[in-house]
């Protein structure tokens, strides 16, 4: 987007290739919406978003499974009426299962079982996709760099200390934008700024072979301390996760509060996970555990309430031309060209310049 | 002990500031000693002297520690069933912090996973109370098993291990009275009972004689249809009197000479009347007690297990016939 506006782009990236850290551990859900019934922002915005991503990213877009929602009758915060009414206000296509579906799930605990349009996304495909989108749009990507901090360097310019392998370095720019996820507070800490407040965990996805009749399914139970399983393309196995047991811990960041020490090694919870899987779904009992992605997820404090979702788009007003973006959903970049539409740009650098 | 059993033991919080973190505490030790996985789950029931805040402190330095915060006091039954309904627990122990020694724990598990059915706790100081209570609580447990054929073990505590499948036919019940000592004995699932000394309660007070009165009334109410069935016997019965008062009026007016005035048309309302209510009473009690039966959202029946035949017998029939017509 930014290279859109013709300006000169280089992109940082910690890991040896990007797209390794969160943008790889977690459920590869394409949203649509269904994922939100308390807040009718981020379902309409995920609802709205899906196919423009199906349309941009259609080669990494996996879509041969049926998805089913179910809604729990004990624990719930929103009952079966209620997310039909949802999904009708931000237009999701929305239909009951069948029968054959609804006796798989245990009807003590099932209130009802629908079927979503909702499709996964492969990491690996992803990741190809976008580095050739990167190349042609002459965007510069250097891995193996960690953004330190970012200091002033006189008008309208800013400066970028940053480590790497060889040693530090330092680069000249007029906008920069961190989108460090859940580290972002180690960049602007680093600079010398008040911590963004975030609230960061440690979640766990298992990684599972599930059994035959669910390979081509994917389920979530909504909407409370349940769980989900869907496929995971780059990988071939499919993720549980479950509500309640995949934050090993959690923290805030705050002001003046940062990360603990050292996060502890964890041992899984994929037992746990299962055993409160199978009652609502026997069939997940028999799926076998592969291996788990450990990773650190962050949420805004204010999503706390209703589960909310926006994208974290933040000005830095002492140190102006440093912003923080920061969203949890892969469909959230499309909220982005808005907000960079007001934004004072710096006057695009011809080629001959670049 | 096989330690790949997952134990879930579920207790219930009622104002327990002073106690909660120790009861946690020695819970979990004796947990983590024998056992791989486990949870403890507390279901804060309305306390209002600080144990929520306390809780919160817990849960940051006790593994596998879940709290589950009732919007409001529900009582111990119902805070139970909380509990029972979200432990995932392949043996689910319940207790209370208050008076259920928690050391008691491996060995009523070990107990558990041999018989694969439920063990459940017997307050052996009963011989200890007062004359009244010890006399009250025979006539009710001799009213639950007349009555309304039910074996409500007698001095059963809440102290009990039950296994996943006699947990899940306790939470598939709906009934909107549960009184989790009557209910254990519909599910069945063979129980083994143990005796036991509960701690002393401390300075709170035990239940009143009135309080349990009431309860034992409320538990055979809720239990059991039986009593409306008594009521119409002896409604028909009353009605089966006045019929024969009837026929008494009659052969007096017949065959007496000397009546009080009046006295024949009023023996005769008055017993028509009775015999009419007697007769309505009973339909009714009838139809009231049908209804509490179908509004009782029950499994009419639990399976245990099931097992089919594996006969190791040579299948000598075969399938050959001699002539072609």
């Amino acid at each position: 987007m930014l290279a859109e506006r013709s300006l000169r782009v280089v992109v940082l990236e910690r890991e040896n290739e990007p797209l390794k850290r969160a943008s790889f551990s977690n459920q590869a859900r394409i949203h649509g919406g269904y994922h939100y019934p308390r807040s009718i922002l981020t379902g309409l915005r995920s609802s709205v978003n899906l196919p423009r991503f199906i349309e941009d990213y259609g080669d990494c877009v996996v879509d041969d499974f049926e998805h089913y929602y179910a809604i729990s009758r004990q624990f719930s915060n929103v009952t079966a009426r209620q997310f039909e009414l949802f999904c009708e206000r931000i237009r999701a296509p929305l239909k009951r299962a069948p029968a054959r579906v609804r006796t798989l799930f245990n009807d003590d605990l099932i209130e009802e079982v629908f079927v979503v349009r909702e499709p996964a996304f492969d990491a690996a495909k992803l990741r190809a996709h976008l580095g050739r989108r990167l190349a042609e749009a002459r965007v510069e990507v250097r891995t193996g760099q960690t953004a330190r901090s970012v200091q002033r360097a006189g008008a309208g310019r800013s400066t970028v200390h940053v480590l790497a392998h060889g040693g530090e370095t330092v680069l000249n720019s007029s906008l920069v934008f961190n989108c460090t996820y859940a580290a972002i507070n180690a960049v602007v800490a680093g600079s010398g700024l008040p911590r963004v407040p975030l609230k960061l965990e440690l979640a766990e996805l298992a990684l599972v072979e599930p059994p035959a009749a669910l390979k081509r399914a994917a389920v979530t139970v909504m909407c409370g301390p349940f769980f989900s399983l869907m496929p995971f393309p780059s990988r071939g196995l499919h993720t549980l996760s479950h509500v309640r047991y995949t934050p090993h811990l959690a923290w805030e960041e705050r002001e003046k509060a940062g990360p603990p020490e050292a996060l502890p090694a964890r041992a899984t919870h994929f037992d746990r996970m299962v055993r409160d899987a199978s009652r609502y779904l026997p069939l997940i009992g028999e799926c076998r555990y592969r291996e788990s992605l450990f990773e650190v997820k962050a949420l805004l404090p204010q999503a706390e309430g209703n589960d909310a979702r926006p994208i974290l788009f933040k000005q830095h007003v002492e140190l102006p031309g440093l912003y923080s973006v920061m969203g949890g959903k892969i469909d959230n970049v499309y909220d982005l060209p808005r907000e960079l539409d007001l934004l004072p740009m710096p006057m695009p650098i011809t080629r001959a310049t670049a | 002990m096989n330690t790949s059993d997952f134990i879930s033991v579920v207790a219930r919080l009622d104002n327990q500031a002073d106690s909660v973190s120790l009861f946690v505490r020695e819970v979990s030790a004796i947990l983590k000693e024998r056992f791989a996985s486990y949870e403890i789950i507390l279901v804060e029931d309305g306390s209002t002297d600080g144990t929520l805040r306390l809780l919160k402190e817990l849960v940051r330095e006790i593994d596998c520690v879940r709290v589950i915060r009732l919007s409001r006091r529900f009582g111990v039954d119902v805070a139970l069933t909380a509990g029972l309904e979200s432990a995932i627990g392949d043996y689910v122990v319940t207790l209370d912090p208050r008076t259920d020694p928690p050391a008691l724990m491996p060995e009523l598990l070990g107990r558990a996973l041999k018989s694969r059915g439920v063990v459940c706790g017997i307050d052996s100081t009963w011989r200890r109370r007062p004359w009244s209570r010890r006399v009250g609580s025979r006539g009710f447990h001799w009213i639950a098993r007349r009555l309304l054929q039910l074996e409500i073990p007698p001095h059963a505590t809440y102290y009990r291990v039950m296994t996943r499948q006699a947990v899940n036919a306790l939470v598939r019940m709906r009934d909107k009275s549960r009184r989790l000592r009557a209910l254990t004995p519909y599910i069945g699932f063979a129980a083994e009972f143990f005796e036991y000394e509960p701690l002393p309660a401390g300075d709170r007070p035990g239940a009143t004689l009135f309080e349990e009165v009431d309860a034992a009334i409320s538990t055979i109410v809720s239990s059991s249809t039986r009593p409306l069935r008594l009521v119409t016997w002896l409604a028909l019965g009353a009605s089966l009197l006045n019929v024969l008062y009837i026929g008494y009026i009659v052969a007096i007016a017949l065959f007496k000479k000397k009546v009080a005035e009046g006295w024949v048309t009023l023996s005769t309302q008055h017993t028509v009347m009775f015999f009419l209510i007697f007769l309505i009473l009973s339909v009714v009690a009838e139809y009231v007690g049908q209804i509490l039966y179908e509004a009782r959202d029950r499994p009419l029946y639990y399976v245990q297990e099931e097992f089919n035949s594996s006969v190791v017998m040579p299948q000598d029939r075969r399938n050959v016939v001699n002539a072609s017509e």
